[in-house]
């Protein structure tokens, strides 16, 4: 087995560089509401057919699991399009944040940013005079966190 | 642009392992699914332990006939208590242990989907194994109606039926939760990739059990509920002195039933494709096709459920429907057995425990198959209904199928659990005593069942009494061999051999590739990505 290997998307430090973070969804929200619907659907069709054939009973249990099924997948989908995008272009770095239903978009003055590290999981925090701070990378784990901060703050100086 | 590529992602070990928590409450606490899993296991043993000891004394009563040791209602309690401790207690969670275990290994993802709700999943089970147990105490006892719980018997029994009631209750709650756990996790934490029709096929007939347990799941509990209002608030759903029909039951229970039977055996299936191929050095045989063979089971076992009712009367179009339907379900189930005997074919074969275990369900499994094929036939179903013939087919099935495929399965992943070997000498006296032990109790119910021998009765005429003595013999037999299974896994856990991080040279599943033996605690944390 060959050793753990983490390979970064930055382009050309001198021309900027665009790198998205996301979380792995193997299915897209509309994927996962379409196989939720086909489960509900049987479900309570077989459901049906049983009230109507004097089993009225079925129905309540398989009406629960239906909702459970749609909790479920509320709480799949919620956040299933977050991303977080970072730009850096000549003299500004864009942060796009997309979280739920918000979409949040701050432009950085390179120069006067200031990446850090919070002691707390290693979270990655830019900081700038007009902006405050922006936590950036929460879709990677504590590890990754420590080489975006790294590679950022080389990529900034430059 | 991508972010990050990391082949191990293994590196937490800096991390609280255990939530902060030691001891029992580590075990309590644990949304871990590597610890879930190890709970499952070790807690489908103990229900396996308990429903086998049921099992010894309904085989030390008909040992010889006569009433010897129990009395019949107790008998009856015995036979029915077996029945739902094995199916809910033992093999199901068995299951779902491996599933815990493997899934998200062999996706390449950090944990299931919803890793507390994993947690509830399990710890449910124990009460509701209790309430099983507890039931045996109540005033009446357990009750005596057989595992189908058929009314209008099960009106007439005491406490015990609530709580056995309100014990299926819980155990179906928490197959639901861990089914939508299993569907979410699948469809949602694969790492880039690994696509649907790159995943180990043990994944695939999880994905399409859990489908089948979301969709069986609530016409159980909406049956034992029906048995439950009938018994304490004046329904008359299956009494037919009330307008009612007992025969209703019957359809409810095996329209769950039926699909019930695959639930256990897809998983079966699973552990046996992930099994053959690596003994015999080869990819599996056919993988597109055992993808569309089980979800074809899957659906077909929706159509065949009143095969188990031909006696109870029904129009010659039903029964003529529901034997076609069930004769068709051979070809899926054919097309498997070909596909891994075609692995097997001109393959490195070589035949450690769990490559046994595999070829002993292969021949067994199908065995059992085959006498399923002959009681679909309406004509000769009516003769052998109710026999011991039946039981012979649904133990070579179930019991056989599943627990030689769970025994395959914990002796090929156990070095990548537990990061010991376990001794392979012993494992193979654990596989012949097994099969031969096995094959004594079950083999000859055929004959007894086909000389007219009727199941659930503790006498019998004795013209019976050659066939059920060796049926006993053999079975005090396997459940002793039990006991080596046990010591093996102990002595293994405790002094095995170190294992190797591939221990299996033709093992190709994520788990096996990508991660170190034993598998850290956290696994997969930063996702693989597979080119």
């Amino acid at each position: 087995m060959h050793s753990p290997q983490r390979e970064w998307a930055f382009l050309g430090s001198s021309h900027g560089f665009s790198l998205l973070l996301k979380r792995n969804c193997s299915i897209s929200p509309q994927g996962m509401i379409l196989v939720f619907a086909l489960l509900a659907l049987a479900t309570l069709g077989i459901a049906t057919g049983f009230a109507l054939a004097g089993a009225w009973l079925v129905l309540p249990f398989a009406g629960l699991e239906v909702a459970a099924l749609v909790l479920a997948f509320l709480l799949t989908a919620r956040h299933a399009a977050d991303y977080e995008r970072v730009e850096l272009m000549p003299g500004r770095l864009c942060v796009e944040v997309a979280e739920g239903r918000a979409l949040r978009r701050h432009e950085l003055n390179s120069g006067a940013l200031r990446v850090r590290h919070a002691p707390e999981r290693a979270r990655v925090l830019l900081t700038c005079a007009k902006s405050g701070e922006i936590e950036i990378g929460r879709h990677l784990d504590v590890e990754a966190r420590v080489v975006l901060a790294d590679k950022l703050k080389k990529t900034l100086s430059l | 642009m991508s972010a990050v590529v990391d082949s191990h992602g293994h590196g937490h070990e800096h991390h609280d392992h255990h939530g902060g928590y030691s001891g029992i409450m580590r075990w309590i606490t644990t949304t871990n699914h590597k610890d879930i899993g190890t709970l499952y296991l070790w807690f489908s043993f103990i229900m396996f332990m308990t429903g086998g000891a049921m099992a010894m004394v309904i085989r030390l009563e008909l040992f010889s006939p006569g009433l010897q040791w129990v009395d019949p209602d107790f008998f009856n309690q015995m036979t029915t208590m077996h029945g739902l401790i094995m199916v809910f207690g033992a093999i199901m969670p068995a299951f779902v242990g491996f599933a815990n275990w493997l899934i998200p290994m062999q996706i390449g993802a950090p944990d299931m989907a919803f890793a507390r709700m994993n947690n509830w999943s399990f710890w449910i089970l124990p009460f509701a194994a209790s309430l099983l147990v507890i039931s045996f105490f109540m005033p009446g006892g357990a009750p005596g109606v057989g595992w189908t719980l058929y009314a209008p018997l099960t009106v007439q029994m005491g406490i015990g039926m609530d709580l056995t009631i309100f014990a299926v209750h819980l155990l179906g709650m928490s197959s639901i939760m861990g089914s939508i756990n299993i569907i979410t996790t699948i469809l949602n934490l694969r790492a880039p990739g690994m696509t649907l029709m790159r995943m180990p096929l043990f994944c695939w007939t999880w994905l399409i059990t859990a489908y089948l347990l979301v969709a069986a799941m609530p016409v159980l509990a909406g049956a034992v509920t029906m048995t439950l209002t009938d018994r304490h608030f004046g329904t008359t759903f299956f009494n037919a002195a009330g307008g009612g029909d007992p025969v209703l039951y019957q359809h409810i229970f095996w329209f769950f039933g039926h699909p019930e039977v695959y639930i256990i055996a897809l998983p079966a299936f699973g552990v046996i494709s992930q099994v053959i191929p690596a003994f015999s050095r080869k990819p599996l045989f056919g993988y597109a096709s055992m993808v569309y063979a089980t979800s074809a089971i899957a659906i077909l076992s929706f159509i065949v459920w009143a095969h188990h009712m031909y006696t109870v009367g029904m129009p010659v179009t039903g029964q003529l429907f529901f034997m076609y339907a069930t004769t068709l379900i051979a070809v899926p189930t054919g097309v498997k057995v070909f596909n891994w005997v075609a692995t097997m074919w001109k393959g490195a074969l070589s035949f450690e425990t769990p490559m046994l275990f595999a070829i002993g369900f292969l021949f067994l499994f199908t065995l059992g198959g085959f006498t399923g094929l002959v009681l679909s036939l309406a004509a000769v179903d009516i003769q052998l209904h109710d026999t011991y013939y039946v039981v012979a087919h649904f133990h070579y099935v179930m019991a056989i199928g599943a627990v030689f495929a769970g025994f395959a399965g914990v002796y090929f992943w156990l070095p990548k659990w537990t990061g010991r070997m376990y001794d392979e000498a012993l494992g193979k006296w654990h596989f012949w005593l097994s099969t031969i032990f096995i094959n004594i109790t079950f083999f000859v119910q055929h004959f007894s069942g086909l000389a007219g021998m009727p199941r659930r009765i503790p006498d019998y005429p004795l013209m019976f009494e050659t066939w059920n003595k060796i049926s006993s013999i053999g079975a005090f037999g396997f459940g002793l061999s039990q006991l080596l299974f046990l010591y093996i896994v102990l002595k293994a856990i405790r002094s095995g051999e170190k294992a190797k991080d591939k221990q299996w040279e033709g093992a190709d599943s994520l788990e096996w590739t990508h991660l170190p033996t034993p598998v850290p605690y956290h696994s997969f944390e930063t996702q693989p990505v597979l080119k």
